[in-house]
């Protein structure tokens, strides 16, 4: 009962929503500013049976999950040391928060002025804008491990692989799942501009196009599809595996 | 396996109050030895020691086999709470601690012993505060252990529960008859697991009295060879076991 409420509500948000375009567009009444919900989506269909659509979509989904893979790992790894040693933690700190508060558009430009226009240079570009949030997620976690529950892990003599993955980890995964979510919606963002400012591929590069063209309905074609595959990767792997690993708090 | 325990003293920090002081105790290979004394003797901190999860300021903790050899023995601990990890079933919480590769027979077989087979699916927060205490029970043995340490197992339970768990125990323990050091502040518990009986003061802690308990096994509460040792005890040394009556006679 409550599972399908929330879906009706997720539905209904979604409608009114559609609705609200429709009405926003009979109102403007002008076509090249804010086209109505059934041309974009016409544009949409164009653009993807034009073939441009679905492989600049599949360059930045493989800059998206590149970039993301290496935050999540190296976030992770420096957030835990920093959350487990005081020392780390003295240490980096203060290059985190330059990290935390240095503007993406900075990093992005001396990444391209240091590495070269090229595919190195826009990954690790938007790896360094992510990793810092990771860091900081991931101390948190690590400082509000259970003391106790460790104490048992040295107490039996675990072997150290094995507590990680069954003492630490689950501990951790609240932590490493916020990260993840905010991470790639952070990241969606950030490898756009990457792809403006120095790809000549890539939906960042599309709408760079459509900009100069003046070319609204594209645009909004082009983030439709977008807002698609976020929607589907949020509700068919996130929340499904939060679910899984949240199956003991429900007893 | 035989215990050599000399700390001339311990503190929480180097400038901290003296927690422990003078602590001298040798045991027998498969004695039970309990430590009795009011809060605040250090006992619990002593068994950190033991076990290896704080090291003593000043002193030595010593393991050696029938040779006189150092031995690292391999230890189980039965915490104040039951500790088990709440992502795991009771059965993967005993097969953590396991290195063979038949871990979930032996946790199963465990598991039987002390009567939670049905359980064994079970996260830890769906068994009751008893089960969960059964199931740290099975854990400790499960390692076979020669040294088992017990940091008041059977504290805040329901005399029925304390005293089937307390048979269980030495159900158990009969199969290898490991070295056991079992802290408790209740005196009448301490008479019915010990084979020896080390009383201690508070701050700081330290033996003041030693005794041996020569009543054949098994044991109940309220037996009145019990009965009559404690009047004894009481009798004779009623300044020292003032503190740990009070603590008794209060609840």
């Amino acid at each position: 009962m409550q599972a399908n409420r929330r879906r009706w509500l997720r539905l209904f948000s979604i409608v009114l929503f559609v609705a609200a375009w429709q009405a926003g567009s009979i109102l403007v009444n002008d076509v090249d500013s804010l086209p109505a919900p059934l041309l974009v989506l016409q544009s949409l269909w164009e653009h993807f049976t034009e073939g441009e659509l679905v492989e600049s979509l599949l360059v930045t989904l493989r800059r998206v999950l590149i970039a993301f893979t290496l935050a999540m790992a190296i976030g992770t790894l420096l957030g835990f040391w920093m959350g487990r040693s005081n020392t780390v933690d003295a240490t980096l700190d203060s290059i985190l928060i330059l990290g935390l508060n240095i503007p993406a558009l900075v990093t992005i430009i001396l990444c391209y002025l240091w590495i070269g226009l090229n595919e190195t240079a826009a990954v690790v570009a938007v790896a360094i804008n992510k990793i810092p949030t990771v860091m900081v997620t991931v101390r948190e976690g690590a400082k509000a491990i259970d003391r106790e529950l460790l104490d048992v892990a040295r107490a039996y003599r675990i072997p150290r692989a094995r507590t990680l993955t069954k003492v630490y980890l689950p501990q951790l995964y609240p932590y490493l799942m916020a990260a993840a979510r905010s991470g790639l919606s952070l990241i969606w963002k950030i490898v756009l501009v990457v792809e403006l400012l120095g790809r000549s591929n890539g939906v960042g590069f599309q709408l760079g196009m459509f900009f100069q063209f003046f070319d609204i309905k594209s645009i909004l074609a082009y983030t439709i599809s977008f807002a698609a595959i976020i929607m589907a990767i949020e509700f068919l792997l996130v929340q499904p595996l939060e679910r899984r690993a949240n199956r003991w708090r429900e007893s | 396996m035989k215990l050599s325990v000399a700390i001339e003293e311990h503190r929480y920090s180097p400038r901290g109050d003296v927690v422990l002081r003078d602590v001298a105790i040798d045991t027998k290979a498969g004695e039970i030895v309990t430590l009795v004394g009011p809060s605040g003797a250090g006992k619990s901190t002593l068994l950190n020691i033991i076990g290896g999860l704080i090291k003593p300021l000043q002193g030595n903790i010593t393991f050696t086999d029938i040779n006189d050899k150092p031995v690292q023995p391999g230890t189980g601990y039965v915490f104040q709470s039951p500790r088990l990890m709440p992502w795991l079933s009771a059965r993967d919480n005993i097969s953590l601690v396991l290195d063979n590769n038949d871990s979930n027979r032996i946790a199963n077989e465990l598991l039987e012993r002390v009567g939670l087979l049905d359980s064994a699916d079970k996260f830890s927060g769906q068994l009751s505060g008893g089960m969960q205490r059964r199931v740290a029970l099975a854990r400790a043995f499960a390692v076979r252990p020669q040294l088992l340490l017990m940091d008041e197992p059977f504290v805040s339970l329901d005399q029925p529960t304390a005293e089937l768990l307390r048979s269980q125990m030495f159900e158990l323990w009969q199969a290898d008859k490991p070295l056991v050091i079992f802290v408790t502040h209740d005196f009448n518990e301490a008479l019915c697991v010990a084979d020896r009986v080390i009383f201690f003061s508070a701050n700081p802690g330290t033996p003041v009295l030693e005794i041996s308990v020569d009543l054949p096994r098994p044991r109940s509460l309220d037996d009145d060879n019990i009965r009559q040792l404690r009047r004894t005890l009481l009798a004779e040394h009623p300044d020292i076991l003032r503190g740990i009556e009070h603590n008794r006679d209060t609840l």
